[in-house]
């Protein structure tokens, strides 16, 4: 489909081409001008530049050609005369000069010896993220290189770019410089990756988590959840706009001291039916996106708490009495009452932004650990070849280029002005021109009304009776 | 089928190539002007190619300031053209062979 397209749109662009090289009349190359513009607009459609298609139109097609036509027109100069005696001379070296430059161009295209690296794609880009409960400020040490120090839990380092293959991420205590953690990294160009250390105690582990900072579709924003908290599956509803929710008086705790609901803000009702469910049972040390329309939400994390029991068959040979035997033993998961273990009031979801939750603990001061959720919030990038993508670089990179560029146009005016104002002279020359033309239009209103229009509008010219001076020659 | 960069590459090659021959062919100022205008856009072209090639917006950002140079270019250049046929009334450019050597 896309080669069909380009074969033809390619097609009638070269065509254009040629017919406005060759064209005797100059309105008519004009005309074929904008037809190839307009192909080439199109190309770059196919190419993924579609802000710079519309300013190919606008700006080339559009502004560009319509200053050439009325120049064409203004100077009258539709037929073009082309002096034959020097044609036929340069003919011959022109063409020469076109077959060698497609030669040299087109030889290596078609025998395949254009060897183009294949594209690398973007480097991949890293960060990482303390979300472990218990193990205290970190330094971030990569490939033997301190990236950050003394990261705090819920903190997070920026993204860093790096090269693609295997790198080695350690976490350091930062107040020993002990090494906790060591994790090997392998990175592909193009990778958007998040590493997140959590766990409680000193369980602490890591995964890493792919980040996908693509443009979202329309109007909403992407939500990434992971769940660093509890070994049951939780899910993330959605409970409607401020919806008011009853809240616990006491948070409420699971056998080891763990919060399973908290005090504040959170509810112990159960989800409702006509509740979204966001995001549906996501295991312990698992992300999952999901994209929501921007707005305002009353998040909800719940969990599915599944109760473990050791059950045990009965003995095939039993004589009434249950001896339960330890080789026997099977556990049973039992679902119970999905339970919120907190929610987020008014959370606002915005348009085109990655938000990364990762759920887990928090270590109260009495020694609890109570659902927290860390939030990284990241713009989505541009579109390729957008607007915004355009800009973002525009503005950054190429601020002095354009300046330059900004000067040039100012130059241009200048030089534009400049031009056409050294022509002054003659053009009042013409204009007096004109109306001595038009002197017997103006003798017979003199005659008619008695008085000379053209010596009452210009005092400072003769009137129509001594019109040899006006043409000052 | 996604179309490869040397097809791109060619048929920019091949607008260019046109538009020389126009630079070197007509003998009229505007026409000229117009072929290099057509040369201006297959750079453009290639310049686009490669940019969905590497994936890196730059060539985008070249092509954008080579249209608002061509602009400023037509602008001024057009200006000349008038100025020149004000005072040789032609714009036959075998006309204006002033710095013939």
């Amino acid at each position: 489909m896309e080669s069909t397209l380009f074969i033809i749109v390619g097609l009638v662009a070269i065509l254009a081409a040629a017919a406005m090289v060759l064209s005797r009349n100059a309105v008519h190359s004009a005309l074929f001008l904008i037809v190839n513009f307009a192909c080439v607009a199109f190309l770059y459609l196919l190419l993924d530049a579609p802000f710079l298609s519309m300013i190919q139109l606008a700006v080339y097609a559009g502004a560009i050609m319509v200053l050439f036509l009325f120049v064409i027109m203004l100077l009258g100069a539709e037929r073009t005369t082309d002096t034959t005696r020097r044609f036929q001379r340069t003919m011959l070296g022109a063409l020469l000069l076109a077959a060698v430059f497609l030669l040299v161009i087109g030889l290596p295209l078609v025998a395949g010896q254009f060897d183009l690296p294949a594209p690398k794609g973007a480097s991949p880009i890293v960060r990482v993220a303390h979300a472990a409960t218990d193990i205290g400020d970190v330094d971030i040490v990569v490939d033997g290189e301190v990236l950050a120090e003394s990261v705090n839990f819920d903190e997070a380092t920026d993204f860093f770019s790096t090269e693609a293959g295997a790198h080695t991420i350690t976490l350091r205590d930062h107040a020993t410089g002990a090494a906790l953690l060591d994790v090997e990294v392998e990175l592909e160009n193009g990778d958007v990756i998040t590493v997140v250390a959590y766990g409680t105690g000193t369980d602490v582990d890591v995964a890493l988590v792919e980040d996908d900072l693509s443009t979202v579709a329309n109007d909403s924003g992407r939500l990434l959840l992971f769940n660093g908290y509890s070994d049951s599956p939780i899910s993330l509803v959605d409970f409607g706009p401020n919806r008011e929710l009853d809240v616990a008086d006491m948070p409420l705790n699971d056998e080891h001291g763990n919060v399973l609901v908290m005090a504040e803000g959170s509810i112990i009702k159960a989800p409702q039916v006509s509740d979204r469910v966001v995001i549906e049972a996501l295991p312990y040390g698992e992300a999952a996106f999901a994209t929501l329309p921007a707005g305002d939400y009353t998040l909800g994390y719940v969990v599915t708490n599944t109760t473990e029991i050791t059950a045990y068959p009965a003995p095939a040979d039993t004589d009434g009495s249950f001896v339960p035997a330890e080789d026997t033993a099977v556990t049973v998961a039992i679902p119970q009452a999905q339970e919120v273990i907190r929610t987020e009031r008014n959370y606002a979801v915005d348009r085109n932004t990655e938000v990364l939750l990762f759920l887990t603990g928090e270590r109260l001061a009495d020694g609890r650990v109570r659902p927290f959720p860390l939030t990284l919030v990241t713009d989505a990038t541009p579109v390729f070849g957008g607007p915004e993508g355009i800009a973002q670089t525009l503005y950054t990179a190429y601020v002095l280029p354009i300046q330059l560029v900004a000067i040039l146009l100012l130059v241009a005016i200048v030089g534009a002005i400049v031009l056409t104002k050294r022509e002054e002279g003659e053009s009042n020359r013409r204009l007096l021109g004109r109306r001595r033309v038009s002197k017997p239009l103006a003798s017979v209103i003199t005659s008619q009304t008695g008085t000379s229009p053209v010596a009452e509008s210009r005092r400072e010219l003769p009137g129509p009776e001594t019109p040899s001076e006006a043409s000052g020659d | 089928m996604e179309v490869s960069i040397a097809s791109y590459i060619m048929l920019s090659a091949v607008l260019f190539i046109l538009g020389a021959m126009g630079v070197l062919l007509r003998r009229n100022a505007i026409l000229v002007f117009m072929s290099v205008e057509l040369m201006l856009n297959a750079a453009n072209l290639a310049l686009v190619a490669f940019a969905r090639h590497w994936g890196q917006t730059d060539g985008h950002l070249f092509v954008f300031f080579v249209i608002t140079v061509a602009a400023a270019e037509v602008a001024v250049g057009l200006a000349l053209i008038v100025a020149i046929f004000r005072t040789k009334k032609s714009i036959n450019i075998d006309d204006l062979h002033e710095l013939q050597g």
